[in-house]
């Protein structure tokens, strides 16, 4: 299948405090990819880097299978972008925002961006700084998706949602991607909407790496097994992925749940979300 | 480009609203004449070119429209290409108003000192936007202007200092006898002036952060 996004060996150093260390993902065509990771993972700095927001370290990253700087104004022209802060001028409307689009990207659909805004329920001439967060944030997706893209790349872009709206969002999300040629590139905390639309999850921690599965992989065949604290001892290191010990029992995470719960009678396994995967990850304790 | 061009004067529009009073009462106080309109309508035209900074700066529109096709380029252009067109309208405009005092007060036209003073005014804007606009791409909006005005006063600081020890009979005679060609040499000194300042926020914008 062909790449949309290919990145290697991405470096990105921030002073002494945070690095982005030696990143390789590819994302395919037709596909929606979710983000994860706890604040400060490096999620954002991935994004940015990705558009060239900012600079990177050392590293390849192409789009499209062109180089992201070299071919970058090609490039840019089938990008939809929401960044995680707000950033269009507060003074300015929706139809201000039509009016200059339209001579920034050579496909942009006054058409198409007008339906949206009727159907998210925003206002035209309303001047962006009496808009509620939500709205502008909806304002921010009509746009990135107005204009024909072939890859959104979307930093938290529901986080600021009600679950009615945010709902809609993913709905208009999943149509983006129906026809296989478009994909969606996303970070978010909301780890349930993932459940919901990703069909891969990138996980990062600590500015790393630390997964990258199709989210079928992941529900199908991750478990949380559950143990009391006497019968810990009596299982196979290799099988723990992360632990954690709770008062009574202990929650080990385990990427194989069907093999592991043949093997290990006297205990429980859970069906595992994102955010129970994500937690055990990122505090709960590794063996090796 | 042209979408960046669009989106400034927007910007503009909506914030002219906020600040009409205060024009009002600067053109006012040109009919009276305590104020040269050929000089307030000008300086009126970068103050309002600013807030735009400033706004881009508030809402982060900078790292959004660096993801725009070629927005790194266009940025900065459309900055400079807005700002030219602006003062071009206000120079027209500063221009009419001045010919109607003129007319009003004395029943005649002067000409000659509307369009030396207009000339005047739009060499120090000139000079202003060529001097502020890589500060502001380096620095932003507000500590952009706190170290133009460090700029300006240690240039003329700086100048009185050589003013003092050094002659400038020759200099001050180069100006004398450029004067005769001021109609084409100040436009030149303009496009001169933008050029260098273009191509060093350019620069600078071509490899900044957000």
């Amino acid at each position: 299948m062909e790449n949309i996004i290919e990145i290697k060996n991405l470096k990105k150093k921030y002073d002494d405090k945070f690095e982005l260390g030696k990143i390789d993902i590819s994302i395919p065509k037709g596909v929606i990819v979710g983000l994860i990771g706890e604040n400060g993972a490096g999620k954002t700095t991935l994004i940015k880097s990705i558009l060239n927001i900012i600079k990177i370290d050392s590293g390849e990253i192409k789009i499209f299978g062109k180089d992201y700087k070299k071919e970058e104004k090609v490039i840019k022209e089938d990008i939809g972008v929401v960044l995680d802060n707000m950033f269009f001028p507060e003074l300015l409307n929706a139809k201000d925002i039509n009016n200059s689009m339209k001579d920034i990207y050579k496909n942009w659909d006054s058409k198409l961006y007008f339906s949206y805004l009727k159907e998210f329920d925003l206002p035209e001439n309303k001047p962006l700084k009496s808009m509620s967060k939500g709205m502008r944030k909806k304002l921010e997706i009509v746009t990135a998706i107005s204009h024909k893209s072939k890859l959104l790349i979307l930093d938290e872009p529901t986080s600021a949602l009600d679950p009615v709206v945010r709902s809609e969002v993913l709905e208009v999300l999943q149509k983006f991607i129906e026809d296989e040629e478009h994909s969606i590139l996303l970070s978010t905390h909301i780890t349930s909407d993932l459940e919901r639309i990703a069909d891969e999850i990138i996980f990062i921690d600590k500015g790393k790496k630390v997964l990258q599965k199709s989210r079928d992989e992941i529900i199908d065949n991750y478990g949380i097994l559950k143990c009391d604290i006497d019968y810990f001892s009596n299982i196979d290191k290799k099988d723990i992925i992360a632990y954690k010990k709770t008062k009574y029992a202990y929650e080990i995470l385990v990427n194989d749940k069907k093999q592991a719960s043949k093997k290990y009678h006297n205990c429980v396994i859970d069906k595992i979300t994102l955010e129970d995967l994500m937690v055990l990850v990122i505090k709960g304790e590794k063996i090796c | 480009m042209l979408g960046l061009i669009k989106k400034d004067f927007l910007l503009i529009k909506a914030n002219l609203k906020s600040m009409i009073i205060i024009f009002v009462i600067y053109i006012m106080l040109a009919f009276q004449g305590t104020l040269d309109v050929t000089f307030i309508i000008p300086l009126i035209g970068i103050i309002l070119f600013l807030s735009t900074f400033s706004y881009d700066d508030f809402n982060n529109w900078n790292s959004y429209a660096v993801t725009l096709p070629n927005g790194r380029k266009n940025v900065v252009r459309a900055k400079y290409i807005a700002s030219i067109i602006l003062m071009i309208i206000l120079a027209v405009v500063a221009f009419s108003i001045g010919i109607g005092i003129s007319y009003i007060k004395t029943n005649s036209i002067n000409l000659d000192e509307i369009i030396s003073s207009l000339m005047g005014t739009m060499l120090s804007s000139v000079i202003i936007i060529s001097l502020l606009y890589p500060i502001v791409f380096k620095f932003g909006a507000t500590n952009g202007r706190i170290i133009l005005f460090a700029v300006v006063f240690g240039i003329a600081g700086i100048g009185t200092l050589i003013a003092q020890f050094i002659d400038m009979t020759p200099i001050i005679n180069i100006i004398n006898k450029l004067d005769n060609y001021l109609l084409i040499a100040i436009p030149i000194i303009y496009i001169i002036l933008l050029g260098i300042s273009y191509l060093i926020s350019s620069k600078i914008y071509q490899n900044k952060e957000f």
